[in-house]
């Protein structure tokens, strides 16, 4: 009896003996930053206030890049969702050669965001882009594009989508490779036609994966910043000063740690009321399925 | 089992949460350590290790002949008690995160920092950096420009003197002056040539050699195009300020009228096709090295570079503008140097500091450069030796001696400079510069609002 009780025990303990080290780790370098950024924006000169918080609301400069970033958001995600998801649908037809277009699409993916927007910088060049030459050559005027404060947002967008789109294809492939052909077939010989197909088959069947991509997609998105570190270091006008990059510039430029701190504490709350939305009308219950 | 393991990571996760907010960089801090004498250090027996915080190469501190190179080398052998070493960032942006994320947390590792003159308010509010009033003399500080002693100080005290000065001239393309059958009328420092000449010149050449601007030939090239530093010369020379006398107000300032006349003007250059729009800093002497720019506003530092890319150029003192000659202005204001507040050696940071503002590492700086002094007995040589001092730094050292506008003297100079370089960016973009100047005033003054 005393043996099977040292047994019960040792059993119990010992995966979290092994699992100790990872978790001291994740402790010591995620859980403590986290707490500490979020335990900052509370406290100013060793007093915990509300005040860092007033003061965010009150700025013109937050509330310009809360709405930006919720605009940026509004428009990625949607679209590239659908994007990926309609890549998905034409790489997954059985058709020879389709491998080099997965591989294109997914190209993009791997290429380094430094050198994607380096590319898209020069593309989109107002003195000697390629895009402003073909619209002097064909009689047009030529467009501000990163310089002008009504497209320098589109034009990141555009940037994030032709970049991550080919990696979100991949998981939509993936889902749409699980759908039994035979449900196709089935659908068929009923005298379902593509829209049919689609609308009450493959998106029912792919919601789990749409999901996993809305919300992934969410979190990279709302927390983007590379492309305007390099490009429009958040202008013109602040047309594309997404708030990660105003956080940025609170800590490392103004020093400013506690409204850095604020601001990503509300952008992982807004990040988690979107998942939280997400996953409310999207997690299909087992009986649809 | 499962009570007691979630005991313990809600104990732990208690423990993290008490532990967060403990330092806080607005807390008041002591030095380490003071001593009112400069070479206390000296007199120790054994060899004390300081380390400068600064920006370079490892060419800069390896290759004889570099200026920080023969400075250390000569500071090394002067005497033998104090041994300097050096953590250098080639970008300036690193060393710049660098000083605020360790001198923020309160770092000992380093004794001496360079610090970019406008910050040394910045650093001074932040209590990261030494007061040492108390290691020169009265005396010893008249030697520096009355500029740069007001940029060394805040509320009072001295906190990092000057290692050298800046100020600009302007240059030309003489080729494409030539080409173009255009000569510069006489001029001096007292007959400026004006802004609007300045520009009627660049307009015919680009007129005369590219007519349908498809040589891409700009006519007015700024060396930091869109940045604070140099763009403010603008408005300050048509009388503008740079901000309140209370080191924050923006509201009456920025959108007075020398400043709306000066971006307005600006912005017609631009519109005209005279300065360039979408170009980047790094990218602007570049059409200057490459023959497509006629004129070219440059640093004093900058010009012993563009002798080496281009010869067919010459210079001449920076233009005033029609009706406002008497109140031209230059930029000025380099690197200065300071002593970190949580310093364990600050005697021998402070001797060093001395040996490199006021002792023979300052002269050591302008043997083996061609930057600018900052001290009134050096730029006074530099003014009336004609035969071996070049003549772009006798014009800038009277600039700098005469003209010298400091930049906006304030702690919140990183938020001030990120939205005024904004605000010209968006300008030369065609903006509307009343708008934009609306919104730069309120994102500054609420950005300056932590600071009253």
């Amino acid at each position: 009896m005393n043996n099977m009780k040292k047994h019960s025990v040792y059993s119990t303990v010992f995966p979290y003996l092994l699992l100790l080290p990872a978790g001291v780790l994740v402790a010591v370098f995620k859980l403590y930053p986290i707490a500490q950024t979020l335990a900052s924006g509370f406290f100013e000169k060793g007093n915990f206030t509300l005040d860092i918080y007033r003061r965010l609301f009150r700025d013109p400069n937050f509330t310009n890049s809360l709405w930006i970033t919720i605009k940026f958001n509004l428009i990625t995600i949607p679209l590239q969702v659908v994007i990926s998801f309609c890549l998905g649908l034409l790489v997954s037809s059985r058709l020879r050669g389709i491998g080099i277009f997965r591989v294109l699409f997914f190209s993009t993916f791997a290429i380094s965001t430094t050198i994607a927007v380096l590319i898209w910088e020069k593309l989109f060049n107002f003195n000697n882009g390629l895009f402003n030459s073909m619209l002097i050559f064909a009689g047009l005027p030529s467009q501000g594009f990163l310089l002008s404060k009504t497209q320098a947002l589109m034009c990141i967008i555009v940037i994030t989508t032709w970049k991550g789109c080919g990696y979100w294809m991949i998981f939509f492939l993936s889902g749409l490779k699980n759908i039994d052909p035979g449900l196709y077939e089935s659908a068929m010989l009923d005298g379902a036609g593509v829209l049919d197909t689609l609308f009450r088959i493959t998106l029912p069947l792919m919601r789990r994966v749409i999901l996993f991509v809305c919300v992934a997609n969410t979190t990279a998105n709302m927390l983007l910043f590379a492309p305007i570190q390099m490009s429009t270091q958040g202008g013109p006008q602040g047309s594309t000063n997404l708030l990660m990059y105003e956080a940025y510039k609170s800590a490392f430029k103004y020093a400013d740690q506690q409204r850095a701190s604020a601001m990503i504490t509300i952008l992982v709350l807004i990040i988690v009321v979107i998942c939280f939305l997400q996953f409310k009308f999207l997690n299909s219950s087992e009986v649809e399925e | 089992m499962k009570k007691y393991i979630t005991a313990v990571l809600a104990a732990s996760l208690c423990f993290l949460l008490t532990a967060c907010g403990n330092s806080d960089k607005t807390i008041p801090r002591e030095p380490v350590s003071t001593s009112s004498a400069g070479t206390a250090a000296r007199e120790t027996k054994e060899p004390i290790e300081i380390t400068w915080l600064t920006t370079g190469t490892e060419e800069d501190f390896t290759v004889p002949g570099k200026v920080n190179y023969e400075c250390l080398k000569d500071y090394h052998n002067s005497q033998d008690k104090i041994h300097v070493n050096v953590e250098y960032y080639a970008n300036q942006s690193d060393l710049f995160e660098v000083i605020q994320m360790k001198l923020a947390a309160g770092t000992s590792e380093y004794d001496v920092i360079s610090v970019d003159s406008p910050m040394v308010p910045a650093y001074a509010y932040q209590n990261w950096l030494l007061p040492i009033d108390d290691y020169f003399t009265e005396r010893e500080l008249a030697d520096f420009t009355d500029t740069a002693l007001e940029n060394a100080m805040y509320d009072g005290k001295l906190y990092a003197p000057a290692l050298q000065n800046s100020s600009m001239v302007l240059c030309y393309n003489t080729k494409l002056m030539e080409e173009a059958g255009i000569t510069l009328r006489e001029n001096d420092v007292d007959n400026r040539l004006t802004w609007d000449e300045v520009a009627a010149y660049a307009a015919l050449v680009q007129e005369k050699l590219d007519p349908d601007r498809t040589k891409g030939i700009t006519g007015i090239e700024f060396n930091q195009i869109g940045r604070v530093y140099q763009m403010n010369l603008l408005p300050n020379s048509m009388g503008g300020a740079q901000i309140g006398d209370d080191g924050f107000t923006v509201e009456g300032i920025l959108n007075s009228q020398p400043w709306v006349d000066a971006l307005t003007w600006y912005q017609s250059q631009v519109n005209a096709g005279i300065c360039s729009r979408g170009i980047k800093p790094l990218e602007a002497p570049d059409y200057f090295y490459s023959g497509k720019a006629v004129f070219y506003v440059a640093t004093v530092g900058a010009i012993s570079t563009i002798e080496k890319k281009i010869d067919t150029f010459d210079y001449t003192c920076v233009p005033a503008f029609t009706y406002f000659e008497d109140k031209v202005a230059t930029p000025c204001g380099s690197w200065n140097i300071g002593i970190n507040i949580d310093s364990q050696c600050p005697d021998a940071a402070a001797d060093f500091v001395r040996y490199m503002t006021l002792g023979r590492g300052n002269e050591l700086r302008f043997e083996f450069t061609s930057q600018l002094p900052a001290r009134n007995s050096l730029l006074g040589e530099m003014v009336k030796d004609t035969e071996d001092t070049p003549r772009y730094l006798q014009i800038a050292a009277y600039e700098a001696m005469n003209t010298a506008v400091l930049r906006a003297k304030t702690p919140g100079f990183g938020e001030y400079s990120a939205a005024l370089d904004s605000m010209w960016e968006d300008v030369r973009n065609g903006n509307d510069v009343e708008e934009t100047l609306q919104m730069t005033i309120r994102t500054l003054s609420s950005a300056m609002e932590k600071y009253r």
